[in-house]
């Protein structure tokens, strides 16, 4: 169920007037099940992109720069339209917080608005990155104020545009994207209690990540984020054993991006070719060093967390190999059995694609059956040209594919007609 | 608590603007007005509407410029850089010199940022890249094009756009306004030589028309032989290369009056010895240089009067113009 809190609180005045439990159990009941803070997307859309729109369009206008309004007169417009947007956002935070927040995020567009208009009126043309950076620094500040998600959201956005913008156009690692994404919106995760952030911020800081480590040397780029990947899959682990809360959710969805970032790195380093250039890191530099050892120590902890607590798994024993495998090589140095190693990424592949669709078929979890089915799916096709040189051998593999996804789709099926019976 | 922190976050917005405007504004009012002369190109910024995209003398140094305790040093990209000017009697400023350190006592200077990394030894490279901060300017939409229109195009009268620029202490620079040149030049080949040509005829005869685009009534000293010009190697240049300096009339200049309107072609024969460069030591003719080897007429009398430089497209020795 994706929100049992508002499922129970819709029931459980029923189950107590049928007096099958009374309202302190009620209330023991629905804090186990913590509201989860979903984006209520017609709102975003409605108030939201309308107020997007709305700061898009000041910008356009003032964009046509009328010679016939002088430069004061153009601040004035801009700095006056943001105070009165600001005012009356304050004035009706209290008893309509709709309104409110759509004035907000109004008022951080006609701040981005007004960087712009300032640029304008001075013919400034500086390092443009600096003004998304500000633009999003404000929007963080409102968002840990107010607080509020789509302020939050927005700043994650103009954050990867400012941090994008670094590497691309300038080639600047931009370390501190880093920092100000693990001190400004990691800590706000906590504080609007947002599995949906936590989703979120947890993408961001892998795309943050592979810029800024691609940057400093592209032989960092895969060991780094691998690594960080399987900390945070490690720190959801730890947190599903926690009693249901916010924290468990929040570590579950953390850990959503990284599972794709794990899977497609499993996926590239079962390439042969690629898999020297993203495991070997070279460590010219001290920086280097840090972006490896530090993700390493934090994945191992975890691990040895988990272990210490008895958490074993399979995913858990398939994580560990593949950061052991992938660090060998940069750690201890020299000749490693590059094809032994293709062979072992290959075989993790299969193995996790295989496990996901068994779950998902045995358990009737369409997700992980869909997810398995694309990861066997993507590992067939890779193979295809690698290693079936005959029609019969290539036909024979695309019979076996779709043989299993179609024995897997009956036993899905089947296991959830059951679970339907079962449950009317 | 929770109030006073939204108060903040509220108030920081409205203040980062009011820091970024004024802090101009303070340039603008008080800060030292330069002339700068720029050559445009036309694109448009999507948010910003009709912006003019300006290149400057110094968009591009000569590494000689640089104090001698960086010419073996690596630059990084983005590293501030100041370049001292020398301002003339009209206003206009000229590069001097490029330092890492801030130029001291009542020099004047403007601090820019270093394009690309450089290192003499690593690239070669005998120019710098540097950006001010000031290479586009907004206009109103639509008069983008009148000012493309006025500055001109490729084999058309070109007239020099020349931005009023207030200079802080700190060597920030700020657009103020902009105003035109007195003089459109136009820049033509008469003649290209032929493919197998000899040595004597290896070069263009190139034609420069001067007009008095102006409301004013102007005068230029002029030279007989146009040894009133001499020539100037582009910015991307791999060296400078000077005129042999042969056969010019050095006597006293004939004072030419230009209404407006009024216009004036000068022939400009590269075959002659006038023209000849010296290159590796020896008397060249210009279209005997390699490809990056182009250059730039420059009318070179002392005029205290007449706004802006005349300068010529730059052009290769066998008559391509840019």
């Amino acid at each position: 169920m994706k929100n049992p809190h508002a499922w129970l609180k819709k029931e459980l005045p029923h189950w107590i007037q049928d007096g099958i439990i009374d309202s302190d159990q009620a209330r023991q009941i629905l804090s186990r099940y913590p509201e989860r803070h979903s984006l209520s997307w017609g709102k975003i859309l409605i108030s939201g992109f309308g107020a997007v729109m709305v700061g898009l369009g000041i910008i356009l206008l003032f964009a046509y720069n009328w010679d016939a309004m002088g430069r004061f007169s153009k601040m004035s417009v801009v700095l006056g339209a943001l105070a009165i947007t600001h005012f009356f956002a304050f004035r009706t935070r209290l008893h309509n917080h709709h309104l409110s927040e759509s004035l907000f995020i109004l008022a951080t567009m006609l701040f981005g608005a007004g960087i712009w208009l300032v640029a304008q009126i001075y013919h400034i043309d500086e390092h443009y990155p600096n003004a998304f950076l500000l633009w999003g620094f404000s929007a963080l500040l409102l968002a840990w104020s107010l607080p509020s998600l789509p302020q939050a959201i927005m700043t994650i956005g103009l954050l990867m545009i400012w941090h994008f913008s670094e590497v691309m156009d300038f080639d600047f690692a931009t370390h501190h994207a880093l920092l100000l994404i693990l001190l400004g919106l990691f800590p706000l995760i906590w504080h609007l209690k947002s599995p949906v952030l936590a989703r979120l911020v947890s993408a961001a800081f892998f795309v943050s990540l592979g810029l800024t480590t691609a940057s400093v040397d592209e032989h960092l780029f895969g060991s780094s984020i691998l690594l960080v990947a399987a900390s945070f899959i490690f720190f959801s682990f730890w947190s599903a054993s926690l009693p249901s809360g916010w924290l468990s959710l929040a570590g579950d969805e953390l850990a959503k991006p990284a599972w794709l970032v794990f899977i497609v790195m499993l996926f590239l380093m079962s390439f042969g070719d690629l898999s020297d250039d993203l495991i070997r890191v070279r460590f010219q530099e001290p920086v280097e060093s840090f972006y490896f050892y530090l993700p390493l120590l934090l994945s191992q902890l975890l691990f040895v967390w988990l272990m210490a607590r008895r958490q074993f798994s399979i995913m858990t024993i398939v994580i560990e190999l593949s950061v052991l495998l992938l660090v060998y090589p940069s750690v201890v140095g020299g000749v490693y059995p590059a094809q032994l190693y293709t062979l072992i990424f290959n075989l993790l592949l299969l193995g996790l694609s295989i496990g996901l669709i068994y779950q998902g078929s045995h358990f009737a979890d369409t997700r992980k059956m869909i997810w398995g089915s694309l990861i066997f799916t993507a590992l067939v096709f890779a193979r295809y040209a690698d290693l079936f040189d005959s029609l019969i051998s290539r036909a024979i593999a695309f019979l076996i594919v779709g043989g299993v996804l179609f024995f897997a789709g009956t036993v899905l099926n089947r296991n959830r007609n059951r679970n339907r019976k079962e449950t009317s | 608590m929770k109030k006073a922190f939204l108060v903040i976050a509220i108030t920081f917005q409205l203040a980062a603007l009011l820091w970024m405007a004024l802090s101009r504004e303070y340039v603008v009012q008080t800060g030292e007005m330069v002339k700068i002369q720029t050559a445009p190109i036309d694109p448009r910024d999507l948010f910003r509407g009709d912006f003019v995209r300006l290149d400057y003398d110094f968009s591009a140094l000569p590494s000689k410029l640089l104090a001698g305790h960086l010419l073996d040093q690596e630059l990084k990209k983005g590293q501030a850089l100041y370049v001292t000017l020398q301002k003339d009697s009209r206003g206009l400023v000229k590069p001097v010199s490029v330092s890492d350190m801030k130029p001291d006592g009542n020099a004047l200077f403007v601090r820019g940022r270093l394009i690309r990394n450089w290192t003499k030894n690593k690239y070669g490279s005998s120019t710098l890249a540097l950006k001010y901060g000031i290479e586009q300017y907004f206009v109103e939409q639509g008069k983008g094009i009148d000012m493309e229109n006025r500055r001109g195009r490729r084999n058309q009268l070109q007239t020099p756009m020349i931005m009023q620029v207030a200079l802080s202490s700190s060597g920030t620079a700020i657009i103020k306004d902009h105003e035109w040149g007195d003089f459109g030049v136009k820049l033509t080949v008469q003649r290209q030589p032929e493919r197998d040509a000899d040595i004597t005829e290896a070069s263009a005869v190139l034609q420069l028309e001067l007009k008095n685009v102006s409301r004013r009534n102007l005068v230029l000293p002029l030279k007989p032989g146009a040894c009133s010009f001499r020539i100037q190697s582009i910015k991307t240049a791999p060296r400078e290369l000077a005129l042999t300096g042969e056969n010019c009339d050095q006597s006293d200049p004939e004072q030419v009056a230009f209404n407006p309107d009024d216009s004036r072609v000068f022939t400009f024969d590269l075959n002659q010895a006038q023209w000849h460069v010296l290159y590796k030591d020896e008397h060249t003719p210009m279209g005997k240089l390699p490809w990056d080897y182009r250059f730039r007429l420059i009318y070179d009398e002392s005029v205290e009067h007449i706004n802006g430089d005349i300068v010529s497209q730059a052009f290769h020795g066998r008559g391509q113009i840019d």
